[in-house]
């Protein structure tokens, strides 16, 4: 038989009347979020590459990527703070930051607008003598298919230039041999049922994107 | 150090015929069911009766696999708590389970949509094999008990009015 | 003398009602003051979550399965996960599962004490319901410090966890622990021995070990009544190598139930302890290739009872099947029962003893 007692609770409750309160005098006194607290997203926008995993992945479907207008938007009272396109992101540029949306009125977006990427002629000449300069005081680079790896580790990509910086770039190198007209020859891209080879040769899986944007990628590729 | 487990877990296989012998069996060995689910995989329903054992904490999953059309009885002879269940996998994927006590005819979840996981050509296949089974007029013993089941439950709603 | 027939009269209760956390309806068939038969109906926030595993593929939808219940968040998560590494035979490396069983037990301390304040806010002891809460909050400080959120933590992934507990935090759960439970030794006492707490609670809603075992009771609901099993006895994650057992009570009351709960509130911040003091050093996570192709069962031991979690797979990003089947599913049977013969009055405790999740019930 257990013990019965007649206001068992006195005690805490004397004890709570003559101490301080246990809630926080917000919004007189400021939040202090721990580290960790998942508030909200934020995005360094020069970084961004319009690549949408993070739209992709979003379960909610807050983030909107637009790659014409180099736009990223996000709709914040939409967003849960799961964490998964910071996770998701190939260039590491979202971050899940403490701090939470405030109440308003109606759901808006917030936009950001990333610079636009430097034309391509401008970038070659600038970018050829670095690389060339850098190979050169480094030792001696190689050549695998379409890119070339310096000996400090670098990495360039030549089928991003046009095809006579590409040859400049090689006999800079001193890689000007029979790679650089094989280069030249696999210019194009090429489809192979629901694959796409393209001439740096990487791969494509046309199965994995949605219909729309498979007649666009064959479109752009030329290949429609 | 507290009591080390290494319980079973097995699935089996078995026919629709031989369900609540099956059922009947778990219950004399003193199992608890656990649970039950329905699954559409491949054209045909997979229903999974799961029991548990308290004292080994063993495992035992019955599976079910039947058509579309089928038409499967309800346990709830064996164990009362089986209702929710069947009506819940009746409700949202369509199986054929009869004599359910209590019935909640479709309106345990209150959705607007019927059977909203079943798929739409699962749909259609569902409704031409019953077409098929009325037209060959095969009335089964599950039948004529279920008409009977929904007369005594209309003739007592009129009662209490 | 004839004997007047007694005039039922069918009272519903619910889905709105002061006591209850979440919607649920139950028809009580009266006579006079007496409950004869009780009716439950759910369905007032089923989400059909279920079915989004054919639109979110098997990472995402862990996002998905986290957010079917607010109280029971990482238990759910933690089982969804668990499933598929057993489909696509994932060894998940020792330290995430000792992080997985100290989050799991603050889960299960936090659930257990908002449990405690809504029992004493349904007999009308506001008081200690507010100081119930008021020891939650110190629990939910802990979770947002180490995983940023107070109740959805999104820690878990397929192959691991996301977050790690580093020595700094662990020595802050240790102190506020220690806290927490010189508290709470105040509020158990007053639960056990306090009069007008024992005239609610004692004697009422009784069920026998035979009756639970018929309807299928799971979880705390169960043990109050003597069956003597806790799922965490099967050894997942880290449990096999923490020494506990389960916490039984053999009068099937009321009474019987708040003290097998609180008394599990001891046994965790135990856990705790334990599980800090052997955690070994070792990676969070490891990367998962390929689709789930195959299925599995995993059961779990929710702050509420036994959580039964099945994935199918069939070899693409998007599952099959996902079932997940709560203990709340299971006790309502065993709730309709000891209502039958009860009070009018004792109503709103008897749907509260069951620790009624509804939305994890409804999905």
């Amino acid at each position: 038989m257990p013990k019965t007692r007649i206001m068992a609770f006195t005690w805490s409750t004397l004890k709570n009347l003559f101490s301080k309160p246990a809630t926080k005098n917000y919004p007189a006194e400021p939040i202090k979020y721990p580290e960790r607290s998942r508030g909200h997203i934020e995005i360094d926008i020069e970084d961004c590459i319009s690549c949408s995993m993070c739209a992709r992945s979003c379960p909610t479907g807050a983030i909107t990527v637009d790659r014409k207008e180099l736009t990223w938007a996000i709709n914040r009272f939409d967003c849960l703070a799961c964490g998964y396109c910071v996770i998701k992101c190939p260039k590491k540029c979202l971050h899940l930051v403490p701090g939470y949306q405030t109440p308003e009125g109606e759901k808006k977006e917030v936009s950001f607008k990333r610079p636009a990427p430097a034309p391509k002629p401008a970038a070659a000449p600038s970018a050829a003598p670095k690389a060339a300069g850098s190979a050169s005081a480094a030792g001696k680079a190689t050549l695998n298919g379409d890119i070339v790896t310096m000996a400090n580790g670098k990495t360039m990509d030549l089928s991003k230039f046009p095809a006579e910086k590409k040859a400049e770039i090689l006999k800079k190198l001193g890689l000007d041999a029979a790679p650089a007209p094989k280069a030249e020859a696999e210019g194009k891209a090429t489809l192979e049922g629901d694959i796409v080879r393209l001439p740096n040769g990487k791969t494509m899986d046309l199965s994995k994107l949605p219909e729309a944007n498979r007649e666009k990628v064959l479109q752009k590729l030329g290949l429609k | 150090m507290s009591a080390k487990f290494t319980p079973k877990e097995t699935i089996r296989v078995i026919e629709k015929d031989g369900l609540l012998r099956e059922v009947m069996a778990m219950k004399s060995r003193g199992m608890r069911l656990s649970q039950a689910c329905a699954s559409y995989k491949d054209g045909k329903y997979e229903l999974s009766y799961s029991f548990s054992d308290d004292e080994t904490l063993d495992y035992e999953t019955l599976r079910v696999v039947c058509d579309l059309a089928d038409r499967i009885p309800s346990i709830h002879d064996f164990y009362s708590c089986a209702s929710f269940y069947e009506n819940e996998m009746r409700e949202l994927f369509g199986v054929k389970i009869e004599l359910i006590e209590p019935d909640y005819h479709n309106k345990l979840y209150r959705i607007k949509a019927e059977t909203p996981f079943l798929p739409e050509d699962a749909k259609a296949e569902q409704k031409k094999q019953e077409q098929e089974i009325s037209l060959s007029g095969a009335d089964s013993d599950l039948d004529l008990a279920q008409a009977a089941a929904d007369e005594k439950l209309a003739s007592g709603k009129k009662e209490e009015k | 003398m004839e004997e007047r027939e007694k005039k039922r009269s069918v009272v519903p209760f619910g889905p709105q009602h002061p006591v209850l956390p979440e919607p649920i309806h139950l028809d009580l068939v009266l006579e006079d003051e007496k409950v004869v038969d009780v009716i439950p109906s759910i369905g007032f926030i089923h989400r059909g979550l279920e079915d989004l595993v054919k639109k979110r593929d098997f990472n995402e939808y862990v996002y998905v399965a986290e957010r079917t219940c607010g109280i029971c968040s990482f238990g759910h998560g933690l089982g969804y996960v668990e499933a598929v590494e057993k489909c696509m035979n994932v060894e998940v490396p020792i330290r995430a599962k000792y992080l997985r069983t100290i989050w799991s037990e603050m889960s299960r301390i936090h659930s257990h004490l908002l449990w405690a304040g809504l029992m004493a806010d349904a007999f009308g002891f506001e008081n200690l319901f507010y100081q119930c809460w008021r020891l939650r909050e110190k629990n939910l400080d802990l979770v947002e410090m180490t995983t940023g959120g107070r109740l959805i933590y999104s820690v878990n992934k397929v192959g691991g966890v996301l977050k790690d507990i580093t020595p700094d935090m662990q020595k802050v759960i240790l102190n506020n622990l220690s806290e927490l439970e010189a508290e709470l030794r105040d509020v158990y006492k007053t639960f056990m021995t306090d009069y007008s707490v024992q005239e609610r609670t004692r004697g009422v809603g009784v069920l026998t070990k035979e009756q639970v075992h018929d309807l299928g009771c799971c979880g705390p609901y169960a043990r109050a009544s003597g069956v003597a099993r806790d799922i965490r006895q099967l050894g997942y994650e880290a449990y096999g190598e923490l020494d506990f057992e389960p916490v039984v009570s053999n009068d099937g009351d009321n009474y019987a139930r708040c003290d097998v709960r609180l008394r599990e509130v001891f046994q965790s911040i135990d856990l705790i302890r334990q599980a800090i003091a052997k955690i070994p050093n070792g990676e969070l996570s490891v990367p998962v290739k390929g689709n789930p192709d195959g299925e599995a069962f995993i059961r779990i031991e929710q702050p509420r009872g036994e959580a039964i979690y099945y994935v199918e797979g069939n070899g693409t990003k998007f599952l099959n099947r996902f079932r997940l089947r709560t203990p709340t599913f299971a006790n309502i049977p065993g709730m309709c029962e000891t209502m039958k013969g009860c009070s009018y009055a004792d109503i709103p405790l008897l749907v509260v003893t069951i620790d009624p999740c509804i939305s994890c019930t409804e999905r």
